[in-house]
């Protein structure tokens, strides 16, 4: 998909923004728990480290630690609200443009959120951000959903959780309807949850719980992704003169990638 | 918000900003809240610190309790010092309040502690 750019910010204004906005008390509800390798990554932090969460969410990596100092951000300002009222310090921007000073942080880290910007471009421009704020021999831990949600005959917790998929669900096939973003004149396919990829970016819904029914809230969101093919994620990092990538891997249907900020 | 997230605060991403740093404060409602003594994590987090920016940030509201702008040498064996900047850095909370961008004026609104700093899409380069 190709968008300029003025497309690619309304897209993921309305289909990536506003549904975070209005999802957040029952996103954050269903996200409690750490991924053990991101935890693993920020155990690296020594003391009077400054560790940054792009795209932060409820704050689940942060620990209560006072050998660190553990800052997120978030597009969010709901997600955000969460954060401070677990008393972690937070604010609000677009991980397009960090308003941090360059060569500060000591780690960072940014799950699930790069898969939410709607161009390549934009993508770049996101790890250059994180990559700009990292201190010289700081390090970034990325995740952002595969394409690929089956790999050497495993099959990814997102497909594992299905209750349609028995363990031969590598070709199940991905049910296509098509939906159209009217405000920019795209049509983007929606896909059939806890089944395969066949699209690089597609809408997936996400329904509010019934609780919130009476409340007229039982609205099913569409949030737009751009899921990442092999070596996608990878290769976008070596644009960067001054990043180096340390590490690149599968991990739960995701591909990972550490980088550092090299001298130049 | 902490002086210490305030620190590392900039404006740069506006359209036609060179600096963007630092952030003026206007603080209306502080509060201070206790936290443990770490001395470990203030001793290594000093060097890190605009120094300058973190004194006139705590003058600015309203909070210096008698530390020189000139950080001082031997400041790692000083305990009563380092608590000093324990207490700055990390126990003062801005709950509401503004940053502003020192080259436009651009206000960044701070509500129940967290600073918002997301541009319109008509701000950025
Ligand atoms: C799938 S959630 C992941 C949250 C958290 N990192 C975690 O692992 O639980 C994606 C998060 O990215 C945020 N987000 C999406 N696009 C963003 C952007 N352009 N700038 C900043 N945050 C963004 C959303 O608000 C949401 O909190």
């Amino acid at each position: 998909m190709s968008l300029n750019e003025k497309n690619a910010s309304e897209l993921e204004f309305q289909h990536v923004h506003d549904v975070y906005e209005n999802i957040a008390s029952h996103f954050s509800e269903t996200r409690q728990k750490p991924w053990p390798n991101v935890v693993k990554f920020l155990s690296k932090s020594k003391p009077g480290a400054i560790v940054l969460d792009v795209g932060c969410g409820n704050a689940k990596y942060f620990t209560n630690t006072s050998d660190i100092f553990q800052l997120g951000c978030d597009r969010s300002t709901q997600l955000a609200q969460i954060c401070k009222n677990r008393n972690h310090q937070v604010f609000n921007c677009d991980c397009l443009q960090l308003p941090i000073r360059s060569n500060c942080v000591d780690l960072c880290i940014s799950i699930a959120v790069l898969h939410h910007l709607a161009t390549s471009d934009r993508r770049l421009k996101a790890l250059r951000e994180i990559n700009r704020v990292l201190a010289v021999g700081g390090q970034a831990l990325v995740y952002v959903w595969a394409k690929e949600q089956c790999r050497n005959h495993n099959l990814s917790t997102y497909l594992k959780q299905s209750k349609i998929n028995k363990p031969k669900a590598e070709s199940t096939p991905e049910l296509t309807k098509e939906f159209c973003v009217e405000s920019i004149d795209v049509n983007l396919p929606i896909h059939t949850n806890r089944s395969n990829f066949i699209h690089n970016d597609l809408l997936v819904p996400w329904k509010l719980n019934q609780k919130k029914k009476q409340e007229n809230e039982s609205k099913t969101h569409l949030r737009y992704y751009h899921v990442f093919e092999e070596f996608e994620l990878k290769l976008l990092c070596e644009q960067i003169y001054d990043c180096k990538v340390i590490d690149y891997y599968y991990d739960q249907g995701n591909w990972c990638v550490i980088f550092e900020k090299i001298a130049i | 918000m902490k002086l210490l997230t305030h620190n590392l605060l900039s404006s740069k991403s506006l359209k036609g900003v060179k600096v963007g740093y630092p952030l003026r404060i206007v603080a209306k409602d502080v509060k201070i809240n206790e936290s443990k003594f770490n001395k470990e994590f203030v001793k290594k987090i000093i060097p890190k610190l605009d120094w300058q920016v973190f004194i006139n940030a705590a003058v600015q509201i309203g909070h210096n309790n008698d530390l020189s702008d000139e950080l001082i040498d031997d400041y790692e064996n000083n305990d009563e010092f380092l608590k000093k900047v324990h207490h700055l850095l990390v126990e003062i909370e801005i709950i509401n309040g503004e940053l502003i961008c020192p080259e436009t004026d651009r206000v960044f609104p701070i509500s129940d502690g967290i600073p918002n700093l997301l541009l319109n899409v008509n701000e950025v380069p």
